[in-house]
Formats: structure tokens, sequence, C-alpha cells
């Protein structure tokens, strides 16, 4: 669809005149260009601007002005190249700091003089080659990160799957001892990687009496292995490129509780958690802020799209998953922490409102 | 949709075909062409000076041997037909071939980083020199490479007297010359990115040594299949200088001096804004006496130097009505470049800019009508000479054209003013009905201040029309492309919404303003707040006298003498300080040399933007008189 059709559409849609119709277009072709038209569920002809109008038309008059300043003013958006720059810091900022505090340890050296002697260097070039990166999920952008590092990072470091067989683990482990030859070498360090963090639930969780989510299917997966494959002082370093500041917390007293009810037998020993970029903790959507459009969030809401996993962190899923009221949109899916309103999209069998979705999520659990 | 109003430098185009595709051919043939038939633009130094946005830098492009292949690969192109005409009056092209090959140097980059070493001033500019030899040498090897000349069949043309120097540039083969180009290159670039200057001992030979290219080339030879057919071709070596107010003041003048001398060969441009020139010689510039040759405009030229300033020069009006032409021109050519428009041949600037003008409410009509009765009855004038005057305001119209009512109110109420002012002390008990000393005319200047109390006291709108939106332009094409992109952003706007592709008066009155406001805010260069607080103060000046009832002046612009604004430099320095950065960014026109009442003034007019920001008229001539001390006083942070 050409652009300055549905752009004359959306200016009638909203009732603007020309001024504010100049100064809309303006902005609506500068986000798009720069960001929105690049989501990866958009299609050739019917990118950002084609969704909005699709998604204000479920509105009345009044409430599509509301809709549309919530876009304006609140939308959260982070596009691939920012998503790309969170990864490129990944390695210098968080790894090399980590890895970096290991050999000072180590060698009863300040980290600062890390770099100063050969010894010390070689030590963390072993440590670095010691260390494996495993995906969480295909948001990780391991392909990414493996390119960027090319050259210090080796493939055979790098896991694309969070669950592997044994043959996987026996084969990474006889890689490392041939690049560091040494038979008895195991690994120092595991970084669980992921690109969002919103509520934590999914990472680790407490259903009834039992612990579940990502954390505890690794644990499960390794820890017959842990004296095969790992050193004895091994670290679990779980890295997120984004974190809401609610997660940030969240995940760390989870498995502080996780640790202390299980028992040094049953859980990881030395678990770190770190953010390429932890969001604001206003950005949540408030009554107080943002309470027109919050009644909108109610009014178009049409509960077919909760399921079993939405509803283990809440009673709905207005305001997203986890009750996070994220404001919040990924260029690769849009967060099921988002409010509702953003993402769903339903066809109103029940009777209910059809939702008509801006960003459309990709849904990983049917 | 892409507007490319909004892309306003040239160096933004990377593209030399659409770079060609954009530019106007007009400024070319207006500034050059005279020094080109006179012989002047090639076998001395020009020195190019104008404000931001002049045209500076399009100049120099097109002038790139760049450029002109591209023109000349499309000989027949309708599109670069008038570039190629402009270019061949110009001299650069002869039968349908280049004449000269140029080359244009950035001054922006390193080049001032010599003057930061620790070494005598001789060496410092040595080595700027060798480096700027160097760089053109290589951007012309690599202008003709990239036309299709292959190395080999470039070669250098010596001075008679300097085949023996030869040697010193590498020899008189392409492949010679570049390589010792590109050594003594080299060797420079190793001194400028050394994080420590090295020791003056210690600077290498290539550094050192005797390299003067432009003492020894007088042409450059070329082969060409396709541009030549086969045939050699001498062409002049160019280089140009471009944004040379980046080098130190005393770096300027060493560059301007070497490249004065007379014994060179090559064609040789500096391009520069006036920040460079001190204060003295900056208002010098503008204020110098060019009314001895109004057919070379902005040009002065001594045997050595030829001078072209791009901008207030000439004849005032003949300057307005060129602008105009070239602005049209230059409109037309981005508007083809619009996506929207473009398509829909809706590239006449003029046809989407209405000049239907727009009269007050019928609500301010009638409060206007009333408050013509109360000034009838205040100034006691009776209703037999009312219609008196209506008459000689409707007489005031010229053919078909219409007075509207709202301004034949308010030229009645000017001229009703002017009787009261014209009989004052001539009423006695006998006669209630005087004649006034000097008769009465609605004249154009009556017309003038009757729009413009509509203006101030109703809003009316004032500026509209493509002439309007020239002339608000300063005869700067930047500052054209500015207040032209928020219009055509508008009419694009309309188009999508299906509404007609033209703007109406009051639109365009309002979003002129409303971004001549915003140019003004947005100020960012040296003695910007005191030029702000100095314009301001003369254009509310010039607000409070355009409003005067009687209309007698619509001034837009401060006259001092022209003895005292030549000695302002040693005078008042500081003032004149602000005053050459006001010149240098556009926010006032020096018009030298005005005579009125029998004196020589020196006008300082306003801007555009002021002009637009604060009401006042675009047409010329009306000035407050005033003084080198009051100016001065209006710089002090307290004036009394």
């Amino acid at each position: 669809m050409k652009q300055d059709f549905i752009l004359g559409k959306l200016a009638q849609l909203m009732s603007w005149d020309t001024d504010k119709a100049r100064i809309e277009f303006g902005w609506l072709r500068l986000m798009s260009q720069m960001k929105y038209d690049g989501y990866q569920d958009f299609l050739a002809g019917a990118r950002f601007v084609e969704s909005l109008v699709d998604w204000l038309q479920q509105f009345t008059d009044a409430e599509r002005v509301i809709a549309y300043d919530f876009v304006r003013s609140s939308l959260v958006y982070l596009s691939t190249a920012e998503m790309n720059h969170l990864v490129e810091l990944f390695y210098p900022e968080t790894v090399v700091w980590r890895l970096q505090e290991a050999v000072a340890r180590k060698l009863s050296i300040p980290a600062w003089q890390v770099w100063s002697t050969p010894k010390a260097r070689a030590l963390f070039e072993q440590l670095r080659r010691q260390t494996l990166f495993i995906e969480l999920s295909d948001g990780a952008r391991i392909d990414v990160f493996r390119r960027v590092n090319a050259g210090l990072i080796s493939n055979e470091q790098v896991v694309t799957s969070p669950r592997f067989n044994e043959e996987k683990w026996t084969d990474l482990l006889k890689d490392l001892r041939r690049d560091v030859n040494d038979p008895e070498a195991r690994f120092a360090f595991v970084f669980l990687v992921d690109d969002f963090v919103g509520s934590g639930t999914t990472l680790l969780r407490k259903k009834d009496t039992e612990w579940t989510g990502k954390l505890r299917r690794f644990w499960d997966d390794m820890k017959d292995h842990r004296a095969t494959y790992f050193e004895d002082d091994w670290s679990l370093c779980v890295h997120h490129y984004v974190a809401t500041a609610r997660a940030e917390q969240a995940v760390r007293e989870t498995n502080a509780l996780a640790s202390s009810e299980r028992g040094r037998d049953e859980w990881f020993h030395n678990v770190k958690f770190s953010f390429s970029a932890v969001l604001p903790p206003d950005l949540p959507l408030s009554a107080t802020a943002h309470g027109p459009f919050l009644a909108l969030t109610d009014k178009y809401y049409d509960d077919s799209i909760e399921t079993r996993h939405t509803r283990v962190a809440g009673t709905d899923a207005k305001l997203g998953f986890g009750q996070c009221a994220l404001p919040l949109v990924l260029e690769h899916n849009t967060p099921n922490n988002s409010i509702a309103l953003l993402w769903a999209d339903t066809d109103g069998d029940n009777g209910r409102h059809p939702m008509r979705p801006l960003f459309r999520r990709r849904q990983r659990h049917v | 949709m892409e507007n490319p109003f909004h892309r306003r430098a040239t160096e933004q185009l990377r593209d030399d075909e659409a770079f060609l595709s954009i530019v106007s051919p007009q400024p070319l043939t207006y500034f050059l062409k005279r020094p080109a038939e006179q012989g002047t633009l090639y076998d001395r130094l020009v020195l190019f000076r104008g404000t931001p946005g002049s045209g500076k830098t399009t100049l120099a492009r097109l002038f790139e041997f760049s450029a002109l292949s591209a023109v000349l690969r499309s000989t027949g192109s309708k599109e670069y037909e008038s570039v190629a005409g402009a270019l061949e009056q110009c001299g650069a092209i002869r039968d349908g071939l280049p004449t000269v090959v140029g080359c244009r140097l950035p001054m922006e980059t390193d080049y001032r980083d010599f003057w930061e070493f620790p070494y005598s001033e001789a060496l410092r500019s040595g080595l700027l020199f060798t480096f700027i030899q160097a760089r053109a040498l290589l951007a012309w090897f690599r202008h003709l490479q990239a036309a299709g000349i292959a190395e080999s069949d470039i070669s250098i043309v010596p001075r008679s007297d300097s085949a023996s120097a030869l040697g010193t540039i590498g020899g008189d083969s392409g492949a010679a010359v570049v390589q010792k180009a590109r050594e003594v290159e080299r060797a420079v670039y190793d001194v400028v990115g050394a994080l420590v200057a090295p020791q003056e001992s210690d600077l290498p030979a290539a550094v050192t040594g005797t390299y003067r290219p432009f003492d020894v080339i007088e042409r450059i030879e070329i082969t060409s299949r396709t541009l030549t057919h086969g045939k050699r071709l001498q062409l002049t070596p160019l280089v140009i200088l471009d944004d040379a107010h980046w080098l130190h003041p005393s770096q300027f003048e060493a560059v301007r001096h070497w490249l004065a001398r007379r014994e060179l060969r090559i064609a040789r441009w500096v391009i520069t804004r006036f920040d460079i020139l001190q204060p003295g010689e900056a208002l010098a510039v503008v204020a110098e006496d060019r009314t001895e040759r109004p057919s070379y405009p902005g040009l002065s030229a001594t045997r050595d130097v030829e001078s072209v300033l791009l901008q207030s020069w000439g004849q005032r009006r003949v300057q307005r009505t060129a602008f105009r032409r070239m602005a049209r021109d230059m409109a037309e050519r981005y508007l083809q470049k619009h996506s929207l428009l473009g398509p829909r041949r809706l590239v006449d600037i003029g046809s989407l800019l209405s000049e239907e003008p727009a009269p007050i409410s019928e609500a301010k009509l009638n409060e206007l009508s009333k408050q013509v009765a109360a000034t009838q009855k205040r100034l006691k004038i009776t209703d037999s000479r009312r219609i008196e005057l209506e008459a000689i305001v409707e007489a005031s119209r010229k053919g078909d054209t219409g007075i509207s009512s709202d301004i034949r109110l308010a030229m009645l109420a000017i001229l009703m003013h002017r009787y009261s002012k014209r009989t004052k002390g001539q009423a006695s008990l006998f006669e209630d009905d005087p004649e006034p000393s000097r008769p009465l005319v609605a004249d154009p200047g009556v017309f003038e201040a009757a729009k413009l109390h509509l203006l101030h006291r109703y809003e009316r709108p004032y500026f509209f029309g493509a002439d309007d939106l020239c002339d608000a332009s300063s005869e700067n094409a930047e500052l054209f492309l500015r207040l032209s992109a928020i219009l055509v952003d508008t009419v694009a706007t309309q188009v999508i919404r299906s509404k007609p592709a033209i703007l109406d008066a009051s639109t365009q009155h309002r979003l002129l303003r409303e971004r001549a406001r915003r140019i003004i805010e947005h100020w960012n260069f040296p003695y910007f707040e005191k030029v702000r607080k100095l314009v301001t103060t003369i254009a509310t000046k010039c607000v409070e006298t355009s409003v005067q009832p009687n209309g007698w002046l619509t001034p837009n612009s401060y006259g001092v003498l022209q003895s005292e604004f030549d000695s302002l430099a040693t005078s008042n320095p500081e003032t004149a300080r602000v005053l050459q950065f006001a010149v240098a960014y556009n926010a006032i026109l020096v018009v030298p040399r005005y005579d009125c009442k029998g004196k020589e003034w020196c006008l300082l007019e306003m801007g555009g933007p002021l002009c637009l920001a604060h009401g006042l008229t675009l047409k010329r001539g009306g000035f407050l008189e005033g003084s080198a001390t009051e100016i001065a006083s209006m710089l002090e942070e307290n004036p009394q």
C-alpha cells in the first residue's frame, strides 16, 4: 500500500487539520523508517502506518486520540540496531569483567593489574576458553554475538539450544581439552543468555511446592555431570540484554530463595545475574499517568487470549503476562509482558471485542 | 514521501548526477560569466566570499572534474542542458570538451593542525603549502581516472621556465607525478597525525625538500577515447580551497599571499565565509563601492586577486530579480525530485503559493470602520473631505486590480492623519475644511503602510506568494530552501488529504513567520546573542515607526552615515565585530553608499527572517536614521 495514501486515511480517521497532519506525518515517516517498519512480523505493504490505522479503527473517535497519544509518547520500541548494540556490549562489558575478576582472585592481584602481566593475560585467555555460552531462547541472538566476537569466542563454546544431550556435553568438553591442551580441563563459566526478562517468572518460579523454569531445567540437565564438566568453583552467569526493573530484583530474590530452600547439593553454588540495559522503574503504565489508556485496555479485552501459560503469573492478561503493564515492543516480537492491547489478535468468536494488534505477537507458547 | 527541500547542503549529495539534477545554473552565469569573459577567472587568485548557504560549495562542486565529466557524459540530456550551457559561458567547457580539471579541497579537515606545531611560522606555512599541493595533485588525477582516463594517458606540461624543476615533482609522466605526490602526502600526513610533533631536525626530507608543483605545472595533458576521442587535450588545473575560514587567520593570510603570486599558471580559487576576516576588512568588503561597475555583480578586481562577493552586490532591484529567477528555478528542480509532488507535475513553486490576499473578517472590518469614523471625528475632518480622500484612495487602483475594503479603510485612515498634519494651524473660525499644505496622494507607500497597519492590528496575512518567499530569503539559497521546506511539506500534506495543492495567504503567512522565529531562536554563531539583541532593538524601532498613524515610513533598515561606518572598526571594534558576524550569518545585509537627503548612508537592512518574525516590510529603502554611537548603546547590557 502506498504510504501517502494510508497517511491520508489516517488523517481522516484522526480528524487532523493540515497543520497537525503535517507534523504527525513527519513524525510517522521518521519513526517508521528508523524503527517501526523493521518489526519482523510486518509484511511488505502492511507495515507500521497500515497497522496503526487498522489498530486505531477499533476505537471510537475520542478513544483514538488517547490511543494515538499513547503510541506517540509512551510506546518504547527497541530496534534491531539497538538490540544488536546491546549484544555487542555483552562481551566487553560483562564477560570480560567477570573473567577479569576471576583471574584477579586466583592470582591475588587487583583487577586492574590483570593486563599488566603475561601470566595473568594467559590465565584470562584460558578462562575465556573455559567459558560456555548457551542461549535460552531464539531471541538471544547468539548468531550476532558469535559474529561480533569472532576470533575471541570459538564456535565450540557457543550452544544454540538451552537443552542438549550428553553426547553434546562430551563433544564440548573434548573440544575444550584439545584447545587448551589439557586432558583434565573443565569449564569454569557458563553464561545463559536471553534477550528479555519482564517478570522473571519464566526463568525461575515456585509452582505449588516445586521449583520450575528455565534455570530449574538447566539444573536438571547438568546436575549429574557437574563433577565431570565443571571446575569445583565454576560460576553460572545469567545475562539478559534487556530487563525490567522489577525483574532485575525478582530474579535475584527468587534465586536466593531457591538456593536456601533446595540446599547446597540441589542448586547452583555461584549464580550471577547481569543485564545490558535495565528499563526504568516508572516504565510500566500506571493509573495515575496513563489512566485513560488503561481504561481502553480494560474495555477492549478479549479473555480468549488467556492460556494456561499466561495464567501462570496472574489472573488475566490485560496488562500482559505477570501484570507487568509494559508499553514495550522488541523488533523481533512483542513481549507477552506488554499490555495485551498492543499485541493481542482475536476473532471475537466468544462475543467479546475482537482485538486487533498494533504489533502482532508471535506466540511461543500455544 | 521525501522532501528534498530539507536536504539543504549540497555536500549531502554525494553522487554527481544527483547533485547536478538539483543545481541551478543561474548563479553560475550571474557571478562568473563576466570574469570568465574578461579572462580573470583562471589566471589569478579568485577569492569567493559569502554567508553560509550563499552557494559557495555548490559553485565549487560544479567545477570539480567529476561534475564536469558527468555533464559532458549526458550531452543532450535536457536536465543538464542548462548547467552545461552555464559552464560553457564560464569557460569551463569549450566545443563540448572540458578546459579545466578542477578539484575541491575542503579546508575543514586537517589543514589547520599545522598551525599548532611548535615550528617557525615559515616552516608551518611550508608544510601546509606542501600538503595542499600534494593533495591537489592526487585529487586531479583521481578525478581524471574516475572519468576513465588511464594514468598513462595523463602527463604534465611544465611552465616553459620550469622544465628543469620537473624532477622535483617526479617528472612529467602521470604515474611518476602521482607516485611522488603520494610519497609527499604520506610523509606530511605522518607529521600531522603524530601524537607528538617530531623535532624540526627530525623531519624527513620528503617533507622539508623542494616540492612546488603549483610553480611547475602549466597544464595537464590527457588523451581519452571517450572524452577527447583520442586527441590530446590540455586542461588548466584548478584548485579550489573550500571553507578556508577553518584555517587560522595567519594561515589564511599566508595562503592568500602564496596563491596571489602572478607567476602561478594554475587556476586557484579560495572560498570562505566572512568569519576569517578582520572586522574592518569584513565590513569594508561588504561596504565596498560597487556602484561604479554595476555590470560586474559582486566583483572587484585587483591585478593579483579577483574578488567575488556571493551576496548583496550591485543594483538592488536587479539583484532581487535575479535571485527570484534563480530561486524559482531551484525550487522547480527540487520539486521535480519530490516523491509526491514531482510525479504530479506540481513543480512550479508559484502555482503552489496563492497570491490572493486574505482580507480581515467581517467583524474586524466593522471594528476598523468604526475606528476610521472615530479618527475622522477626532481629527475634525468634514464628510466632504472624507469623500475626497476616499476618491484619492480609489484613484490609486491600477488597472483591474481592486483594493479590498480593509486596505481601503486603512489607507483612508493614513490619509486622514496626513491631512490633519498638513493642515495643522490652518483651521480658523472661518474655515473648517482647510486645504493641506501639500497635495495628498495614495502612493504605493501608503498602500504598503496600510497593509502593515492591518498586519500589526489584525494579523492580516502580509507575507505570501512566491515573490515574498524569495525576497524573505535575503538572496540566500539555503535560507530559501529552509523557508520553502515547511510550505512544501504543507502542500504535500494537503495533497495527501485530497485537498487542493495550493496554500492560501494566511497559511503561508503563519508558516513563514513560525519558521522565521525558529531560525532566529536557533541562531548559534559567534556573538549570536549580541547580534540578536542588536537586531531585536532595531526591528522593534522599525515596527514602532511602521505603525505610526500617518504611515510616513515603513522601515526595515537602520542607517548610519557612511563615513561613520567606514571608521567603525577603529572607533568601536566591539560593535564592528558584532556587525561582522551579523553580516556573516545573514542577520543583517549591508547596503553601502545609499544616497538620501544629500547624505551618504550605509544601511543595515534586517535579514529576511527578521522581517518575517517582526512583521517588517520586505520592500527596500526605508530606514531609520541613526549613528554608530546608538548602535553601540544598543549593545550595552543596560542602555540608558
